[in-house]
């Protein structure tokens, strides 16, 4: 499991995805945890499991817990068997299910992309794309897409202490936070928006978008190993679709 | 050094590209009045060009023009025409990417000046030349000789993306450099670096001049402007107010009652009352005053 970091990175996605997205083909409410068990298993393995937790803890977790309770509370249908009441909210057994459905395939799919980026350098990202033959203007936007919350995160944090240091609380409870953070949420995707479009003009500038043969110090090579990954995980998605068919 | 060094794009030796404009004026698409006003002037392959102006004096429109990025990625009214060696050109969406071989251009903000997809400044200055399919061999020599001669090799192996302003300029002018175009347009490359740095970067720039390329610089340090360039082009408000030598545009009447900057020496004397002869540089004000 170690290895995957070393796999070539289209190999990696499809790997992840495989696992990602087997919850959406099994029907069973846990498998979605199961999966996400396993993508967290990966990545100890591959170094990076805290940082790794951090991430899911500050971003999907708060998601699926939110869409368990909600689905839990709110789902509506004919025959519901209702096991707990709290005033007028009714969780009943049907909603706990349908939320471990939503919140476990959640989980599973978005760990998967997030261990994927996590795994793969941006530079190899962008050696498949170019091995691969695809439009230089096509990666440019994913490689635009893949920047732009990290240095959005570095220029609030910029504008949060420039805002600090003219006297206005930016620690605190949310409600302070929140204050000091929306006015300055339009000049943060303004900025970030110009900053695109100069990016845009550096990557022309350095003949990004020329045709012609390039060259490439940085090199990345599909080994047997990626070429058996792929064919397996197409035959375990293919058995999937079909048991799910046939005899679920 | 580095007018040793260089010398890849031709096996006939050295290629001297003029530009010339000829009544270009232009309009973002969505603006009540143009930004440029019936620009007419000339750069000299050899010879430092440098625009000087307040903000908003249309310096980097130009610059933009020159290049093809104005229409190519920005819309609007262009009129007039651009010639490379009396060949009159077009740069559009379609060739704009071809012009990268033949004009550098260097930006004003550090900050977006890094491609963010190399690891390392190695690899950063590497890219442009990657793009142009430059032989491995021949890339890997050529920026290990501009790290040296931009004295950025003890940051090689640094990410990019982690360099400080100054830093991140001094990377970017070194990735322009080794893909040794023609034309060199350069905005504001000092605006982040120390006095030390910022005497590195004309050091380069004079020795491109004497590599006969042909070189735009926007550049607000005015001291710095007197002394390295041949021809200076004073804006203001989308218009050409002077242009010629140092000694000429710096003196003129006509950018007197404008907000266009002179050289501190130049300022100096004319409070001192002289009127004519007025030094622009350091060495020529110590001489005036020796009385030499």
């Amino acid at each position: 499991m170690s290895k995957i970091k070393s796999l070539y990175p289209s190999t990696k996605l499809v790997l992840l995805l495989t696992i990602g997205v087997s919850p959406f083909i099994i029907e069973n409410p846990f498998v979605g945890f199961i999966t996400f068990g396993l993508i967290t298993i990966i990545s100890i393995y591959n170094g990076i499991g805290i940082r790794f937790l951090r991430i899911i803890r500050n971003t999907l977790l708060i998601l699926a817990i939110f869409m368990l309770i909600m689905r839990s509370l709110f789902i509506v249908g004919d025959d519901l068997h209702y096991v707990y009441q709290i005033a007028s909210l009714k969780i009943s057994i049907e909603g706990i299910v349908s939320g471990l459905y939503m919140s476990g395939r959640m989980l599973s799919l978005g760990s998967s992309l997030i261990l994927f980026f996590e795994i793969t350098s941006t530079q190899d990202i962008v050696a498949n794309l170019k091995n691969t033959g695809v439009n230089p203007k096509v990666t440019y936007v994913m490689l635009a897409s893949l920047q732009m919350i990290p240095e959005m995160k570095k220029q609030s944090n910029t504008i949060m202490e420039a805002q600090q240091s003219r006297g206005i609380e930016t620690t605190g409870n949310i409600i302070t936070r929140l204050k000091a953070l929306i006015p300055s949420v339009t000049p943060l995707v303004l900025s970030s928006i110009l900053n695109t479009e100069e990016k845009a003009l550096t990557l022309e500038a350095r003949a990004f978008t020329i045709k012609g043969p390039k060259t490439s110090l940085h090199k990345i090579y599909k080994k047997r190993s990626d070429k058996n990954i792929f064919w397996i995980c197409l035959l375990i998605i293919l058995i999937l679709i079909i048991m799910k068919v046939f005899i679920w | 050094m580095l007018i040793d060094y260089f010398d890849f794009n031709n096996n006939e030796g050295v290629y001297m590209v003029n530009v010339r404009l000829e009544g270009v004026s232009f309009r973002y698409l969505i603006a009540k009045n143009d930004v440029l006003k019936n620009i007419s002037l000339e750069l000299h392959s050899g010879k430092l060009t440098s625009i000087i102006g307040p903000n908003g004096a249309g310096k980097t429109t130009l610059a933009e023009i020159i290049r093809g990025f104005i229409p190519a990625y920005f819309q609007g009214d262009l009129r007039g025409k651009l010639y490379f060696d009396e060949n009159v050109i077009s740069i559009n969406e379609e060739n704009v990417a071809e012009y990268s071989k033949k004009i550098g251009f260097i930006f004003q903000n550090p900050f977006t000046q890094i491609t963010g997809s190399t690891d390392s400044v190695f690899e950063e200055i590497a890219f442009g030349l990657e793009n142009i399919g430059i032989a491995e061999e021949r890339i890997i020599d050529r920026v290990s000789e501009i790290l040296r001669l931009t004295n950025l090799s003890e940051l090689k192996d640094r990410n990019p993306m982690d360099l400080s302003g100054g830093q991140k300029q001094r990377v970017a002018f070194a990735s322009i450099l080794a893909m040794d175009p023609d034309i060199y347009i350069i905005d504001e490359p000092t605006s982040q670096l120390d006095p030390a740095s910022t005497e590195e970067i004309f050091m380069i720039i004079s020795a491109l001049k004497k590599m006969h390329k042909t070189i735009l610089l926007i550049e607000n340090k005015i001291e710095l402007v007197a002394e390295y360039s041949d021809y200076v082009v004073a804006m203001n408000e989308g218009e050409v107010i002077a242009y010629g030598t140092p000694q000429s545009v710096f003196s003129s009447e006509r950018i007197k009652d404008t907000d266009v900057e002179i050289p501190v020496y130049t300022k100096l004397f004319k409070e001192m009352g002289k009127t004519e002869g007025l030094p622009v540089t350091k060495k020529e004000s110590i001489s005036k005053l020796k009385g030499d």
